[in-house]
């Protein structure tokens, strides 16, 4: 419980470079439990956070001149983008709908607080803070997925889809991982 | 008229087997090796799955041919380091048949996930 307190902690004051972002979350922190939700309210914080971090990808294409930064947010369009189909194709498959949750609208209100601050930077600065924000926002929705969200998934389809995500997310992790090294 | 449809269902049959036998060789193996009718170049199968090319080393001869097939839902390539070769975008369930040539021994990875690697050796024939 402390890790997942811990990992969702992170999701709400991921930091841009020097700039301490604050997002604190409306308390109490942990009045509901992702642990605790179902199929469909999990699915619909994936497809939020694949959202999320589409427009995180938009932004530096639309301010990034950084050959590793644009081939980075490019990568990040086109695996997300794939990753929301294939959610929707099962989804539509089972039957289903994805439902809105406490933890989605964290994350996207988080998010546009994020997209203010990352919108007023430039050239370098802004490339250190996006590619920090990526390395932070990978590690903490992996940490969610892998330990909260994949255990307590009861669909064996949409679990499934969740490993295969996984991969390719910790596959995203490094390439960040990768990308800051190379701006320090 | 009755024996050549005789012959024909028992080419059809032959067919069969050969494609299930060459699909239990990929599926324990991953790899797909076969020879040409045309001569004795080899066919080999490269999966991509989990990010990764399964197998990740080949030792293939200039002639053969490798195909790789992306079962992962995000898209990949299998690019020279060099750009000198390359799959062009793979989605998922699709492949790309490169035939060897000298200029593509060494690492390859993929465009998007610059982690990937895979590695192609020359066997001299």
């Amino acid at each position: 419980m402390k890790k997942l307190a811990s990992v969702i902690l992170t999701l709400g004051t991921l930091t841009l470079g020097s700039l301490p972002l604050s997002l604190a979350f409306t308390s109490p922190v942990l009045a509901e439990n992702p642990a605790e939700l179902n199929d469909l309210e999990i699915a619909h914080v994936a497809y939020s956070a694949d959202n999320i971090d589409i427009r995180y990808a938009h932004l530096a294409l639309a301010l990034s001149d950084n050959p590793e930064v644009r081939t980075f947010a490019q990568t990040m369009i086109r695996d997300h983008e794939a990753v929301n189909k294939a959610a929707l194709d099962l989804l539509g498959k089972l039957g289903a709908t994805a439902q809105d949750n406490f933890l989605s609208q964290t994350l996207n209100s988080n998010s546009e607080k994020i997209i203010t601050d990352l919108a007023a930077l430039r050239g370098a600065e802004f490339d250190h803070a996006y590619a920090t924000n990526e390395l932070a926002y990978h590690k903490a929705v992996n940490e969610l997925v892998e330990h909260s969200f994949i255990p307590n998934i009861e669909n064996a389809e949409v679990k499934a889809l969740f490993k295969q995500g996984l991969e390719i997310f910790k596959g995203h992790e490094h390439h960040a991982e990768m990308m800051v090294q190379k701006l320090k | 008229m009755k024996n050549n449809a005789i012959k024909r269902r028992a080419v059809l049959v032959a067919r069969i087997i050969m494609v299930g036998a060459t699909g239990v060789l990929v599926a324990s193996t991953g790899l797909s090796r076969f020879a040409n009718a045309a001569g004795n170049h080899r066919e080999y199968l490269v999966e991509i799955r989990n990010l990764r090319f399964v197998p990740e080393e080949l030792e293939v001869a200039v002639g053969d041919t490798i195909r790789w097939i992306n079962q992962d839902i995000s898209p990949h390539t299998a690019t020279a380091l060099d750009g000198e070769w390359d799959t062009q975008e793979l989605i998922q369930g699709q492949s790309h048949s490169l035939v060897v040539t000298q200029e593509m021994a060494g690492e390859y990875y993929c465009l998007f996930h610059p982690h990937m690697r895979g590695k192609i050796r020359l066997r001299q024939e």
